[in-house]
């Protein structure tokens, strides 16, 4: 595969706990030239996020353990507010833990680049409220072609070196 | 007295290799799993590979229901909240459509499936959506 002289070493944080998926989709972006560093975990992203500024493009799955041997947060682990009402609530736990992480990204890290939300998650309130705050698409996991996730990513990351584009109105259906 | 100990050491050491035997079978059934999984990740990879988006969806979707049964990679209690966060239905159909489907099946999987089936029953039975 060529690889891309504009992405050449770039860096993707890629939150993802299914091996399979990280597997097939990948390794065409290393290909492409992207350095592509996957956290499998809530406690292993926010460790990688300590130098956020790092990455171009951050993509999130909603549904991740919360560490190596916890799949959800403890109890004593503050959960954030719910803003306007809907954020926490009714979710499962499991999509709770991504919730709170793009939480932590947006809110306390105020991370300025762009975050792509790939997830099986397709409730339409939970999206459009990540939009809302910030997320840069929302886009289903599901039957995604390596192609496509690399053209995808290459257009957010074109969009978002273009400061006149509102990055943030882009929506998927 | 000695036939008393030799009695109650006898009766622990029984309890104790009955309950190894249940630990190997609950491990032998979750490394058969997880060779399943690598096998059918590879399958996917391979159908990601040659753009074909018929066979991405459907090994995608059955590596999900045998993810969710893998006692080594998630906890049980959480299938069901997992389940109601994706498409129950979808994921019943893609269950029958392998079961239906030659490739992929075999004995262990089979076993898997039926073990997948009856532990969904109760999920759907208590999921808001179904109720």
């Amino acid at each position: 595969m060529r690889k891309e002289k504009e992405v050449s070493g770039k860096k993707i944080l890629w939150i993802e706990d299914d091996y399979y998926h990280l597997k097939g989709l990948v390794k065409p972006l290393r290909d492409t030239g992207f350095d592509v560093i996957p956290a499998r975990s809530v406690v292993e992203a926010k460790s990688l996020l300590r130098k956020w500024q790092s990455f171009q493009l951050i993509i999130l799955d909603l549904i991740i353990p919360y560490s190596d041997n916890e799949l959800a947060m403890s109890d004593s682990e503050p959960i954030p507010d719910d803003r306007n009402g809907i954020f926490f609530k009714n979710v499962s736990v499991l999509v709770r833990n991504g919730l709170v992480l793009f939480d932590y990204m947006v809110e306390d890290l105020k991370v300025n680049i762009p975050i792509l939300i790939l997830s099986i998650v397709h409730a339409d309130h939970i999206m459009k409220d990540l939009r809302r705050r910030g997320a840069v698409r929302t886009v289903k996991k599901e039957a995604l072609l390596p192609k496509e996730v690399r053209d995808m990513i290459l257009e957010v990351i074109r969009d978002s070196s273009q400061p006149s584009k509102d990055a943030h109105s882009i929506e998927e259906s | 007295m000695v036939d008393l100990w030799a009695g109650i050491l006898g009766f622990l050491g029984g309890l104790l290799s009955f309950a190894a035997g249940l630990q190997l079978n609950r491990i032998g059934f979750g490394l058969r799993q997880l060779l399943h999984i690598w096998r059918v990740s590879n399958k996917l990879k391979r159908a990601q590979e040659e753009s074909n988006r018929e066979e991405v969806l459907s090994y995608e979707r059955l590596l999900q229901v045998m993810k969710l049964y893998s006692p080594f990679l998630v906890h049980q209690a959480t299938a069901s909240t997992y389940f109601e966060s994706i498409n129950t239905e979808d994921s019943f159909d893609i269950l029958a459509q392998r079961l239906g489907s030659r490739p992929l099946l075999s004995l262990g999987m089979i076993d898997m499936l039926i073990l997948a089936l009856k532990r969904l029953a109760p999920t759907l039975n208590v999921s808001p959506n179904n109720a």
